[in-house]
């Protein structure tokens, strides 16, 4: 079956996307940018270019250049070149067939059939030319859809039941804002509204302007006459408005801009955030009025509608996401990169109407983590969460003590650190472990989730072949509320159970140190000063009897307890080297130390 | 007659049965290779992407770069020819370093060698007009970089038009 794909056929840049597995993914064009410009030239030798490449040359030739031919679809506009007459579908066609094209050297396979978007306003006449438009590239156009639908597939919204939602997009160029009920799959269109002529271009713009102004100011000369200077100045304004995003302050650093008589002048700023929110909160406020027209034309007010989306690259700044908070009192939904978010659900689209989604094997995930129970109460994962189903993960573990001949498996699902928070779903022992010195006994502990999500743990001396399982019905079995509370908490209370984490950590690193200076007790009586091997034991009393709350008291006990360790080894191997002096590496009864973060943890003691 | 009714059922229901089992199967086996195909191509690619991937990191890094390259060149050209003091010749090699690391990445320099104006290696910002030329020339205004034969940056150019008589 040849491959469907989903077009994002924007003012300023197009996006083309295809479903894969079941998800949807952009396809980069051929010179490897996931955006591709809405521009197409006419150049003096007869060829046709589009995008990037259009616009590299857009000056040498503005007559034959054609940008944002999208506001003109559905008119009687003509482009003419060399005495010929285009259509904007004409034109808009050139584009389409080069993302078709491109994507179909990207898939390695030929392209007949696609969804194309359309703003939620396009009346009949500019639908019908858009799919004109891609009939002329050589598209099969499954349907035309709106962006605000496209971008609510995409967040899966169709699947989530009737609600009301709002599209957010400022895009490049343009803003939207939608309106749609969501019902039964069946999308509808309540309020559109907007501003044609507002978008990122216009904040970068602003950045420019403050930075020729604040060089006038100080140098006395005006950059905006000095083409070469206004190019500098225009990549650094886009990359500081794209910095302020995620810095509160950034640097603009432009050397030898301009020179004088005098010599070079260079143009140093600094831009924070709250100073770029200043000159640019006209352009965010604009945004405003539309989304009010939208509810109130919908008879809503913002209490009613459920979710927000942000979709455009410049819902990235902060100030806007501010806006649309305040308005709402609730946070929008900008999870999807949201350059890319209307292309996605095209694709989607393009998929369900070829059948794609239906034929494909849906596969579930586990929503939160499984693992088991380990020495000091640590919540050891086995399977992370959203991990893909069926799936079968094993590790090694080991015994705790000496001569323990049998383990506690116990079975717990969460996300959180220690055990005794994540929720247990049952627990067995495997028994008859030969007696050995703990940390040599290997329990191969198997998690085995089937395509139903029954959970299926076994673990096995391999010594032995001793085995015991469990299986746990509906182990996953939580409701979402459910599942969503439990990543939530672990969210909330990350900091904390880092903290007990640790503490545990260190505590069981003092246990396997206490173990260790115990057998050196033993094994040196003889071999070294009897004093040291009394104080060692000494220091082992103080260690076990002493208060142990709290992770820097436990590890003060162990660098206590290893300074008395280092004296009896020290003294130990220095002997020991002295009588095999041909070994320059010597084996004496050197310890590992367990608690030396060796993967094996251990089990409790039964 | 119990026992009759029963073996008819029994002959009855296996044909339906086994329709309806080999229909399944065939969906069953028509989903796993539809799955596993889109497995494979998906692998492929991924191997593929993967080598891709290494070059956009790497021409993500240089990219970055590259403004500081044309920094240092503009501040050695800034330094007058005729200064006694060795900074320039210092200069100099701090940009000679960089430009050699850059050719050590396989960077080249995207060359204006016919003074023909290509789209895809030249980016024009500038346009001008001069009676005193020959014919149609450009300017680079800005370095370009191919890695690879790929243009990273497109060489900003200035193109000067010559006026035609009576024009």
């Amino acid at each position: 079956m040849p491959k469907v794909i989903g077009i994002d056929l924007g003012t300023t840049n197009s996006v083309v996307a295809f479903v894969e597995g079941g998800k949807p993914t952009v396809i980069p064009n051929a010179e490897g940018s996931r955006l591709t410009p809405s521009a197409v030239a006419f150049t003096q030798d007869g060829q046709i270019l589009v995008g990037q490449l259009a616009k590299r040359q857009a000056i040498l030739n503005p007559d034959r250049t054609i940008l944002s031919i999208k506001r003109h679809m559905g008119t009687n506009y003509k482009v003419r070149i060399d005495n010929k007459e285009y259509t904007p579908q004409e034109i808009s066609a050139m584009i389409l067939r080069k993302l078709k094209e491109d994507a179909e050297a990207y898939l390695g396979e030929k392209i007949e059939k696609a969804v194309i978007t359309v703003p939620a306003y396009f009346n009949d006449a500019q639908r019908q030319a858009t799919k004109e438009a891609g009939i002329i590239a050589g598209l099969d156009v499954m349907r035309i859809i709106n962006e605000p639908t496209a971008s609510a597939l995409a967040y899966g919204l169709d699947k989530e039941g009737s609600q009301t939602i709002l599209v957010y997009d400022l895009g490049g160029g343009t803003f939207d804002v939608s309106i749609l009920e969501i019902g039964e799959g069946v999308f509808e269109v309540k309020a559109t509204s907007g501003d044609t002529h507002l978008g990122g271009d216009d904040y970068d713009q602003r950045i420019m302007d403050y930075l020729i102004e604040e060089f006038k100011k100080k140098e006395g000369i005006d950059l905006s006459q000095d083409r070469m200077a206004l190019q500098r100045l225009k990549e650094a304004a886009e990359k500081a408005k794209i910095e302020l995003s995620t810095l509160m302050s950034t640097e603009i650093n432009l050397p030898f801009i301009t020179a004088t008589q005098h010599g070079p002048k260079h143009l140093s700023v600094t831009l924070t955030r709250a100073q770029f929110e200043a000159m640019t909160r006209d352009l965010t406020e604009r945004t405003r009025e539309p989304i009010y027209r939208a509810l109130s034309d919908a008879k809503l007010d913002p209490s009613k509608i459920d979710k927000i989306l942000l979709v455009g690259g410049s819902t990235r700044m902060p100030a806007v996401q501010r806006l649309v908070k305040e308005i709402f009192g609730k946070e929008p939904r900008k999870d999807i990169n949201p350059d890319e978010c209307v292309a996605l659900g095209a694709a989607i689209q393009a998929a369900v109407l070829a059948g794609e989604i239906r034929d494909i094997v849906l596969l579930d995930v586990t929503p939160l983590s499984l693992g088991i129970e380990t020495l000091g109460g640590i919540f050891t994962k086995i399977i992370e969460r959203n991990t893909t189903i069926p799936v079968s993960k094993s590790e090694i573990f080991t015994t705790a003590v000496d001569n323990q001949t049998s383990v506690e498996i116990h079975v717990l699902q969460g996300e959180r650190p220690m055990a005794a928070d994540n929720l247990s779903l049952g627990r067995f022992i495997l028994d008859g472990i030969p007696p050995a010195p703990r940390g040599v006994p290997k329990i191969q502990v198997t998690f085995d989730i089937d395509a139903n999500g029954i959970v299926h743990v076994s673990a096995k001396d391999l010594a032995t072949n001793r085995e015991q399982r469990i299986t746990v019905k509906g182990g996953t079995g939580l409701s979402k509320e459910e599942i969503e509370r439990m990543i939530r908490e672990a969210q909330a209370h990350a900091e904390e159970d880092k903290r007990r984490k640790e503490e545990a950590e260190a505590r069981n690193q003092l246990d396997g140190l206490i173990y260790t200076a115990e057998k050196l007790a033993k094994d040196a009586v003889g071999k070294v000063n009897q004093d040291l091997i009394d104080n060692l034991n000494k220091t082992i009393e103080e260690v076990r009897s002493a208060d142990k709350s709290g992770i820097d008291k436990i590890k003060e006990l162990i660098n206590k307890l290893n300074d008395a360790i280092y004296k009896v080894s020290t003294e130990l191997y220095a002997k020991a080297g002295a009588q095999q002096s041909s070994t320059s590496n010597p084996s004496g009864n050197q310890q590992q130390n367990p608690g030396g973060g060796t993967i094996d943890t251990d089990y409790k003691v039964q | 007659m119990e026992e009759e009714l029963l073996s008819e059922e029994k002959e009855n229901l296996p044909a339906e049965d086994i329709e309806l089992v080999r229909q399944q199967y065939k969906e069953l086996e028509d989903k796993f290779l539809r799955l596993a195909a889109d497995f494979d191509n998906y692998r492929k690619r991924m191997v593929r992407e993967i080598e891709e991937l290494k070059d956009v990191i790497r021409v993500e890094l240089i990219k970055g770069l590259l403004p500081i390259l044309d920094d240092i060149e503009r501040a050695f050209s800034s330094i007058p020819e005729n200064s006694d003091s060795n900074i320039k010749e210092g200069l100099g090699m701090v940009m000679k370093n960089f430009q050699n690391w850059l050719s050590d990445q396989g960077v080249k320099t995207i060359e204006i060698n016919n003074n023909l104006f290509d789209p895809r290696y030249h980016e024009a910002i500038i346009i001008e007009e001069s009676k005193d030329i020959e014919e149609d020339r450009i300017e680079e205004l800005r370095k370009g970089y191919l890695l690879n034969d790929r243009v990273i940056r497109p060489t900003m150019v200035k193109i000067i038009k010559k006026i035609k008589e009576g024009e």
